[in-house]
């Protein structure tokens, strides 16, 4: 599990968790995002539900997770790149480094920011799960991306980048 | 001659019989050893005294207070214990020793509810709720929790990896490496036409 600074004695306490809201929109300044979120559950194999290729300028969040700003993982999912736009909405996540900021505005009107601390790549043929979404006992983030080479025996990326986040304020 | 035979004869009987009757009344020797010499004496044996007859005393049953009935404690229970997903119905069921017309059930995961007399109620979770551990509290008459559960919300995770993206911007590729083989293979028939062309010229 990447080590997260709040881990450390030196690292802030976390921030308070705010209530369950759905997140409408997410805004990455270091990297250009600013996209629109659309709530979307399982798949049936059990994978998360992304948006269509078709609309590769949308987020997904997973809907089952937390909510941004509560306590438990939020989990959010972009294409990286597709032919209807070439570079996607997560096209540049792997370029993110710790310390970068993501806002994201709620239903209710409040935005939840974090701060990422680690971006990881992993292979998809052995993707960690728990590690992924494991529950941290804080309010925590995840951008959730494809990377490495492409398969094109399989249509689809090797990898997947992991970008995690910790809550730093939620704003009323 | 016969006269005095007689006359000895009921002498030894007379002597055998007392002799029978002083031992009939003389004391066993006592333990310590020392006997009592048996002697022929009339001992006046005071009368037995013949053990006092005594009523059986009445049995009257001890006074016991009644079995008391262990105090009923209040208690709360929630069906099932487990959801998976939220606005969950889930079903509470109540024992309160003094009925539940003022208890009230509570918890963060499904509100406020008023029993009013019921002692079961059903019930959705909250459709906001996040997973966790619920604690859910039985209040009688507004003091306590007076009984306590818990119900715990998990929700499903994704497994596995994601898919998103399809390549587009993926310069190795395999529509390259495709393309690139049928640019060179367009090439090699290129240059074999030509050449049959010079050989037939």
């Amino acid at each position: 599990m990447p080590q997260h600074p709040a881990a450390t004695s030196a690292g802030a306490p976390p921030a308070a968790a705010l209530p369950r809201s759905v997140p409408t929109r997410l805004r990455v300044p270091a990297i250009g995002v600013d996209a629109q979120v659309v709530a979307m559950g399982l798949n049936p194999d059990g994978t998360a539900g992304e948006p269509p290729l078709s609309r590769p300028d949308l987020v997904s969040w997973f809907s089952d997770g937390a909510a941004p700003g509560q306590i438990g993982v939020s989990a959010f999912y972009g294409h990286v790149d597709s032919r209807r736009s070439g570079p996607a909405v997560f096209y540049r996540v792997a370029q993110l480094t710790p310390g970068a900021a993501v806002q994201v505005s709620r239903r209710d009107g409040r935005t939840a920011t974090f701060e990422i601390y680690a971006v990881e790549r992993y292979a998809k043929t052995d993707f960690p799960t728990d590690r992924v979404y494991a529950h941290t006992g804080r309010s925590e983030i995840r951008l959730i991306t494809c990377g490495g080479t492409f398969d094109p025996a399989k249509g689809s990326y090797r990898d997947n980048i992991v970008a995690f986040g910790s809550l730093v304020t939620p704003r009323p | 001659m016969n006269r005095i035979v007689m006359a000895t004869l009921a002498g030894v009987a007379a002597g055998a019989l007392a002799t029978g009757t002083a031992l009939a009344t003389t004391p066993p020797p006592s333990p310590t050893g020392t006997s009592t010499p048996t002697t022929s004496q009339t001992v006046t044996v005071a009368p037995t005294a013949t053990p006092p007859t005594t009523t059986p005393p009445t049995m009257t049953p001890p006074i016991t207070q009644p079995p008391t009935t262990p105090a009923v404690k209040a208690k709360i229970t929630v069906t099932p214990q487990l959801v998976t997903t939220r606005g969950a119905w889930i079903t509470i069921t109540v024992v309160a020793p003094n009925g539940t017309d003022k208890a009230v059930v509570e918890s963060r995961a499904l509100g406020r509810h008023e029993l009013k007399g019921r002692t079961e109620l059903t019930v959705r979770t909250f459709t906001d709720l996040a997973p966790g551990v619920y604690p859910v509290s039985l209040y009688l008459n507004g003091t306590g929790p007076d009984a306590e559960t818990s119900l715990r919300a998990v929700f499903p995770k994704p497994i596995g990896p994601a898919k998103t993206g399809d390549g587009a911007t993926q310069p190795e590729s395999g529509r390259a490496a495709v393309g690139l083989g049928l640019i060179a293979a367009g090439g090699l028939a290129t240059a074999a036409a030509l050449r049959r062309r010079s050989d037939h010229a």
